[in-house]
């Protein structure tokens, strides 16, 4: 499978990207599991604050990821 | 997810100007079952962090995202409230100390439930927006705001 993750703010300067195409063997992969992964390429990702939206909905760790999904790692939100 | 997409754009690129918010009033001139209308303002405060002066904040945001949260935002509203109408603008790039940043616009045709209603819209807005700010210092340093 193919997904597409997008960084925003703090996690876009640690990752140095805005977004990025990520391919697996596996069909799906759990939320936890990425953010596993990503954690371990972004190691200082591990030491923000963050959410993860999968396909612009807020998602919870134990949620599945399936081809062509958009994860988006998301930092504090400070709007207004 | 819902399905539901939004109508039109929350977003405006620098900062929101007192014309605009003029206009914004004159517009609903014609529509005479309002009979209140209250407004939010949000501007960019000088804060001072670490020794340092906040000159100004640069907005990005997740904005399909961002448009689809604005679209439920409103519905929920409109859902709690007997509203007339209703406007939420933010800002997106460079907004200087000083400036206005986010601009809530409710109306109804009596007062009680304006003040209510816009205290709802401006909490969800900065609760569940997917909108970030980075705090650019005179210095031209920067840090990224967390809303508290």
């Amino acid at each position: 499978m193919t997904i597409t993750l997008k960084y925003f703010g703090l996690l876009a300067d640690i990752t140095q990207l805005k977004e990025e195409q990520f391919t697996f063997v596996e069909e799906t992969i759990s939320v936890s599991a990425l953010k596993s992964k990503i954690e371990n390429s972004y190691q200082s990702m591990q030491n923000t604050t963050y959410t993860i939206a999968v396909n612009q909905a807020m998602s919870s760790l134990q949620a599945t990821i399936k081809d062509q999904d958009v994860i988006a790692f998301l930092p504090p939100f400070a709007g207004g | 997810m819902s399905t539901d997409k939004p109508k039109k754009s929350s977003f405006i690129q620098g900062p929101i100007t007192s014309e605009f918010i003029g206009n914004s009033i004159a517009k609903h001139q014609s529509k005479t079952t309002i009979g209140a209308h209250n407004i939010f303002l949000g501007q960019v405060r000088a804060d001072v962090i670490e020794g340092k002066t906040v000159a100004a904040i640069e907005y990005t945001a997740y904005e399909e995202m961002a448009e689809q949260t604005f679209y439920e935002i409103r519905e929920a509203a409109f859902a709690k409230y007997e509203l007339s109408c209703l406007h939420i603008y933010h800002s997106l790039g460079t907004v200087k100390t000083g400036e206005i940043c986010l601009f809530v616009f409710v109306s109804a045709p009596r007062r009680k439930v304006v003040y209510e209603a816009l205290e709802f819209l401006v909490e969800e807005i900065k609760e569940k927006t997917a909108i970030f700010g980075k705090e650019i210092f005179e210095d031209e340093s920067y840090t990224w705001k967390k809303n508290t």
